[in-house]
């Protein structure tokens, strides 16, 4: 059967439209630090680092450089760019979040591209102040950056919890639950096996040279 | 987890094709899961296109929109753990020399 003409896929019910919207919305909700039209902007600046938008709001250049290098480079991140960052005048934590939104959108962007989707319109944001929520714990452990425990994939937010909720609740109907991600022999039930899924995961993190 | 995953299933995986893309992965329709991933990843549209059809053809719409969900979900980790300097486990070092990549001095902890 050929493809529709815009070659669309109607995502799968075990992916959900709905994940994707609530993703999508997260990123206009004020965070720890951001606020929410900050987010959207930053969001907006890693969409034309990836050649998906052609301008962005107008953002300090502290913020549209870190988000073009997470979003196109992150693999040339290293500590004198945190450094930087927090020389700047940012709380360190403050990075984490705009690392954690500028992953949001280019899952979700990815996500359509590979269906051959349009690429949603960012959301209009929504008013409030960033009100902190830091997790329990969190300090600097393995990783350049606090975490609440040792620093893993799965961990990596886990600073600023709702970031890592917001990106848990999409990543576990796209991919794996994190709980079943390292039981192998767990098949999931899901379109593609296990060992394609695995290729699918280890080819797109060779392809971004990102050795996890 | 390519490796821990297919011998669990007991089916065969060339784990070298991951940065071989002339060699075959072993796994049902693996050639056509590659190039959709390359694809995606790399933003071709055109390539894009060719690719999605052949992944459907071969396995179905539902592989498409899991292959294309797998591999956004890791577009985000990936920026994430380079970014946040998540260090690589010492068990994955064996793996890179295998496939021959070198793991970054700053991701070695």
């Amino acid at each position: 059967m050929a493809l529709s003409p815009n070659h669309a896929l109607a995502a799968t019910d075990s992916i959900g439209d709905a994940a994707l919207a609530r993703a999508l919305n997260a990123l206009a909700d004020p965070g720890s630090y951001f606020t929410g039209a900050e987010r959207l902007a930053i969001a907006a600046h890693a969409r034309t680092a990836r050649g998906d938008a052609a301008t962005a709001p107008e953002v300090v250049p502290m913020l549209a450089q870190t988000a073009h290098r997470i979003a196109a480079d992150a693999i040339s991140t290293r500590p004198h760019h945190i450094a930087e960052w927090t020389a700047a005048g940012y709380d360190e934590l403050a990075y984490v979040e705009l690392v954690a939104v500028v992953a949001m959108i280019s899952t979700i962007d990815s996500y359509h591209h590979g269906i051959g989707r349009e690429l949603p319109a960012l959301p209009s944001p929504v008013p409030g102040d960033p009100v902190p929520v830091i997790g329990d714990g969190a300090k600097k452990m393995n990783a350049w950056l606090p975490t609440v425990g040792i620093a893993l994939a799965p961990t990596a937010l886990s600073a600023l919890p709702n970031e890592k909720a917001n990106k848990d609740a999409l990543n576990k109907p796209l991919y794996l639950a994190d709980d079943v991600i390292h039981k192998y022999d767990v098949e999931p039930g899901r379109e593609l096996t296990r060992p394609q899924m695995e290729l699918v995961a280890a080819r797109t993190s060779w392809l971004n040279e990102c050795f996890f | 987890m390519l490796r821990e995953s297919s011998k669990h299933q007991n089916s065969p995986v060339n784990v070298v094709a991951i940065t071989d893309p002339m060699l075959d992965p072993l796994v049902p329709a693996g050639r056509e899961i590659s190039a959709f991933v390359d694809a995606i990843v790399l933003r071709d549209p055109y390539e894009l296109e060719t690719a999605r059809q052949e992944l459907h053809d071969a396995a179905g719409p539902g592989a498409v929109t899991r292959a294309a969900g797998v591999a956004a979900c890791f577009e985000g980790t990936n920026r994430v753990v380079d970014a946040i300097g998540v260090p690589v486990n010492k068990r994955y070092f064996d793996i890179g020399d295998e496939l021959g990549v070198t793991i970054p001095d700053h991701l070695k902890g």
